[in-house]
């Protein structure tokens, strides 16, 4: 009986025990569902492998020449690396430069390409806003081979982020055929001066109606090789001041423009479409520009041995001016936040900087000039080139590469250049280049400002 | 773990299903296992239309919006284009005979990018617009070449729809375009035919070349894994799908040729490879084309509902359902299964197991109920079995208080003779003795009398016999120290002389009887031995349960002795006899051994 009471008297306590085995009960079967659910995401995260094959995008321009040179390379790479996929995209070199600042700006790192290519001039505008979002190729590529003018292009605060790829070393290519009609030879055109290649135009624009350039009032790489062969630029040294109404080498080029137009010696052009087939089609017999521009020339093959190349002319009277230049002329830019970054830079790595049985291979498919020191470890640097007349082509640019002057791009290249090419609408009308170069100070000032 | 195990031991058995436990298990687990069938089936059902429903609308939302978008592109194209037709550089570009000087001519161009700048919107930045003139001057946005000679540009469908309808942009499909980049892609070109309104002449025809990788923007918002795109031209062309293999390819398939049948804006249920699909459609009569939407529903529900995962929680929530059920069953259950065992033992007479109180609250009033119950029970029966015990007992005091008439009758008749005979001395110490046994079995009113006491009765009562049988038989003592103050109930003794006197010495045969008094251990032992005739073991047996002679002292006899042992101490304690014929009878008394000052306490 005395066991009974006891019992009775424990009940109280015991219902509260029972309350919180209850309390413990719906707490564990709320963890496990709270594992269930958790479960469920780690889950489904595992079923999104990653596919075996790694892809990489590389963006350039340009079908004649880089693209193949990319296409080429990533053939060459494919078929000693199975895990890598790469694909080359064509876009326009304004495409690719505004894509991929867009991209950075929204850090949409999806939707980056892993290589880029970046023309010289742009370059330091790019690297200036998004330097951290490069691989840092410092110590992984031996600047030391390369020349050091592009070295220094694709370099921001002692940190070198390109492989520099084509040298963009300026000449002078000609038919050879059409200056022969108007009465000129080979010998003719060695040594100009710009005052030279303007009467040597004129005379050939009146014997056989052909000019000897073309000019696109959108884009004025002549311009552009004018100043640096005289070792200036838009901007100032320091590349953040614009260098324009006190520019002799500019005023001089704008001068130079001007009179070409006048004597018909430069046939206007709108757009890369028409200036490929001016020159293409005969309509035109020389094309400054960098070495880039052989491929083009060398798409029309009946014109095998009617072409030639000599310096570039030179502004008269110019002490500091030597008849070599830049046009153009890119490099390789990896990527840091693309999804195949590190297989990029080994393909890269092993493609463009260490690989001279590749550019070896490049110099005779596509004529590249490479931006290296020493051309003489390339076998096919002293071959004579058949469509040049049996020129040495590489040989003779490559020479040309070590005497170009080295000036600093500064960010705005093209920018600046579009104000000047406004400008220089209004020369044409009244002739006045010094207000019109004074109008495009004060505007790239404002551009430049820091 | 022992428990676990008995208890996965105890489902297997048979029995384990025919309990109440069993019966909560099956119905547990078949309950939660209908419901969650039921409730699965109809929740699915139900979402699965509600889901189509409401991502159908959903989707059409999003659909619509592409039409916006082909809406939007097609005014920013007509913009461009009156754009290009309203700018006097282009006109003078494409109506060049020679006027313009080459300075002129270059000023021209500059304007021509100007004009053609300002009408394209900031997204359409890089177009590829190619303004073909009918004097063979070209124009290209883009930094590339053309690569199609003048003659094959003519004759290519776009600009022949161009010529053919003046007025509005034509859109049509084109495997490759004009320019390098675009020779191997698959295009559709907007081309628009620009002319002079007075005489309606065309000097140029306006290409727009946009690659499917530019169109995908226009819908691939649309498009992800559960739905996909076609846009399909109004001869049944495939222009841009979310397939791309299906681009530029005749649509065959089956819902294709009831979809034709639609109208724009319409939404519909089809089965395509046997899956439910919502297709929907519109018109784009500027595009020339229709745009499908195609949401495979089924592909879509497949992933909204994690089946294994379902059914995995089912399980889970099943087991811990069940456990608790199977916890708060044997919590309920187990007192009660106790409470059946120990009523099986009551059965048996056992009526001091109690049951421990625990379990719910009925159940522990049961048990309570039941102890309470035990409890009277055995109350009762001790109060019965009390009342049986003190009836013997007055009965057996009754008995010993009466002595046999005839027994005072012989005494007195032989202390007559001895009175005759004169012998004085005898008779006064047979008339004492007598007085003193009398006094000893009638006066004294007290159960218990200590073997001193006993034995000076025995000597009285043996005297008066050799008085009246002379002294053939003589009886001896042997007491052993300590046993003098030693209780018995009174006339116990008494009864075995008289019948060795009476049965073990017939004729006045001589003889011996010893009395042996000691402590066994806890026990008090006393042996009554004779040498007389004896008998057959079973007629001694038989003495000690039976009644045997008339000629008692009292109406004592041997069984009521070993009777009331037993009343007294219990069934450890009574009488022994062992006897063999011409030999002898020995009789065992044993009680327990207890004194004065004891007695005093058990009592």
């Amino acid at each position: 009986m005395c066991e009974n009471f006891t019992a009775i008297s424990d009940r109280p306590s015991e219902r509260g025990i029972r309350m919180k085995r209850k309390c413990i009960f719906w707490y564990i079967l709320l963890c496990i569902m709270v594992v269930l659910t958790g479960c469920e995401g780690a889950v489904q995260q595992a079923q999104e492998t990653e596919p075996a094959q790694k892809e990489i995008v590389i963006w350039t321009w340009d079908e004649t020449f880089n693209v193949k040179a990319a296409k080429l390379a990533a053939e060459a790479y494919m078929d000693s690396n199975d895990s890598v996929n790469i694909i080359v995209e064509t876009k326009e070199r304004e495409e690719i430069l505004s894509d991929t600042k867009n991209i950075l700006s929204a850090k949409a790192y999806e939707k980056l390409p892993d290589i880029i290519m970046l023309e010289d001039y742009d370059v330091q505008d790019v690297l200036s806003l998004y330097e951290d979002e490069f691989v840092d190729l410092t110590d992984l590529v031996d600047y030391g081979k390369f020349a050091d003018y592009k070295t220094s292009l694709c370099s921001r605060n002692g940190h070198s982020y390109g492989i520099p790829f084509d040298s963009g070393a300026a000449a002078l290519f000609y038919r050879i055929d059409i200056l022969e009609q108007a009465g000129f030879e080979e010998s003719d055109l060695q040594q100009l001066t710009w005052d030279e290649f303007i009467t040597i135009g004129e005379q050939v624009y009146q014997q056989t109606g052909v000019s000897m350039l073309t000019l696109d009032p959108s884009d004025f790489p002549v311009l552009r090789l004018i100043m640096q062969s005289s070792g200036s630029w838009y901007v100032d040294r320091e590349g953040n001041k614009a260098d324009i109404a006190e520019n002799e080498a500019l005023r001089q080029g704008l001068d130079i423009y001007k009179r070409l137009l006048d004597t018909n010696a430069a046939k206007s052009v709108n757009g890369w479409n028409e200036f490929i087939s001016a020159f293409q089609n005969g309509e035109v017999a020389c094309v400054p520009s960098g070495s880039w521009i052989i491929s083009n020339i060398k798409e029309v093959k009946e014109q095998s041995g009617l072409w030639r190349v000599a310096p570039i002319p030179v502004v008269a009277g110019d002490q500091n001016a030597v008849s070599a230049s830049n046009v153009g002329g890119s490099s390789w830019y990896i990527m840091k936040n693309s999804s195949g970054s590190s297989e990029a830079t080994s393909f890269l790595l092993e493609m463009f900087a260490d690989n001279d049985a590749f550019m070896d291979q490049l110099i005779t498919q596509i004529g590249v000039i490479p931006a290296v020191k020493d051309p003489e470890v390339y076998t096919n640097y002293e071959v004579g080139d058949e469509f040049f007349g049996g020129q040495k082509v590489t040989k003779f640019l490559t020479g040309l590469a070590g005497e170009i002057p080295v000036v600093n791009y500064g960010s705005k290249t093209y920018d600046i250049e579009n104000i000047v090419e406004a400008e220089f609408q209004n020369v044409l009308t009244n002739g006045e280049i010094d207000m019109a170069l004074e109008r495009a100070q004060m505007k790239a000032d404002a551009l430049v400002r820091e | 773990m022992e428990k676990v195990r008995k208890y996965l031991k105890s489902i297997r058995s048979e029995h384990f299903w025919n309990s109440l436990f069993g019966n909560i298990t099956l119905l547990v687990l078949m309950g939660i296992g209908i419901l969650a069938v039921i409730i699965s089936s109809v929740v699915l059902a139900m979402s699965k239309r509600a889901f189509t429903e409401t991502y159908g609308t959903s989707q059409e939302k999003v659909f619509d919006e592409i039409e916006n978008k082909f809406l939007e592109l097609n005014d920013r194209l007509q913009d461009i284009a009156a754009a290009i037709d309203s700018s006097w550089a282009f006109r003078l570009y494409f109506h060049d005979d020679g006027q313009l000087d080459n300075v002129q001519n270059f000023q021209n161009i500059y304007q021509m990018e100007r004009d053609l700048e300002q009408s394209k919107a900031s997204e359409l930045d890089r177009l590829n617009i190619l303004v073909f003139g009918m004097n063979g001057k070209h124009y290209l946005s883009r930094t590339e070449t053309i690569s199609l000679s003048d003659e094959e540009i003519m004759k290519s469908s776009a600009v022949q729809n161009a010529l053919k309808d003046k007025d509005s942009l034509q859109y049509t499909f084109s495997r490759g375009a004009y320019t390098a980049t675009s020779k191997n892609t698959d295009v559709i070109v907007a081309s628009k035919a620009l002319y002079y309104s007075e005489s309606k002449e065309v000097y140029a025809v306006m290409l727009v070349t946009l690659t499917s990788e530019d169109i995908k923007e226009y819908y691939d918002f649309f498009v992800s894994e559960y739905s996909s795109f076609y846009m399909v031209s109004d001869d049944g062309i495939v222009m841009g799908s979310s397939d791309s293999d299906m681009s530029g390819k005749q649509m065959t398939e089956e819902w294709y040729q009831d979809a034709v049948h639609r109208t724009s804006g319409d939404r519909w249920i089809a089965a395509i490879d046997g899956n439910s699909h919502t297709v929907m459609k519109k018109e784009l009569p500027y595009l020339g084309c229709s745009i499908y939407g195609i949401l495979d529903n089924d592909k879509a529900l497949a992933n909204l509902y994690n089946m294994p995962l379902l059914i995995f929680v089912c399980i889970v929530i099943g087991v811990l359902i069940l456990t608790a059920c199977i916890v708060m069953a044997r919590r309920t259950l187990d007192p009660l299964s106790k409470l059946v065992g120990k009523m099986s033992l009551a059965r048996d007479g056992e009526f001091t197991q109690y049951m421990p109180v625990e379990g719910t609250v009925e159940v522990q009033e049961l048990a309570t109920t039941y102890n309470y119950m035990l409890d009277d029970i055995r109350k009762y029966i001790d109060q019965l079995l009390e009342t049986e015990k003190e009836r013997r007992k007055s009965e057996i005091k009754a008995l010993q208080m009466q002595i046999n008439p005839h027994y005072v009758y012989n005494t007195l008749a032989s202390i007559k003779w001895l009175v005759y005979q004169n012998n004085q001395e005898k008779t006064i110490a047979t008339i004492d003795a007598f007085i003193q046994l009398l006094r000893n079995t009638i006066s004294n009113t007290d159960e218990f009398i200590t073997m001193e006491q006993e034995l000076v009765n025995l000597h009285n009562y043996v005297l008066i016999n050799q008085t009246r049988y002379g002294d053939a038989v003589s009886v001896e003592y042997y007491v052993s120290p300590g046993c003098n103050d030693c209780l018995l109930p009174k006339m116990i003794l008494q009864p075995f002389i008289e019948n060795a006197y009476f049965h073990a010495f017939p004729s006045g045969m001589r003889g011996r009887i010893e009395i042996f008094v000691r402590q066994k251990e806890q026990d008090l032992e006393i042996k009554i031995v004779d040498d007389g005739v004896g008998m057959r073991q079973e007629d001694a047996a038989q003495a000690v349960s039976k009644e045997t002679s008339k000629e008692h002292y009292s109406g004592i006899g041997i069984h009521n002795v070993h009777e009331r042992l037993k009343l007294l101490y219990g069934d450890s304690y009574g009488i022994t006899m062992e006897s063999s014929e011409n030999k002898g009878t020995c009789v065992r008394i044993l009680l327990p051994f207890r004194t004065d000052h004891q007695k005093g306490e058990s009592e």
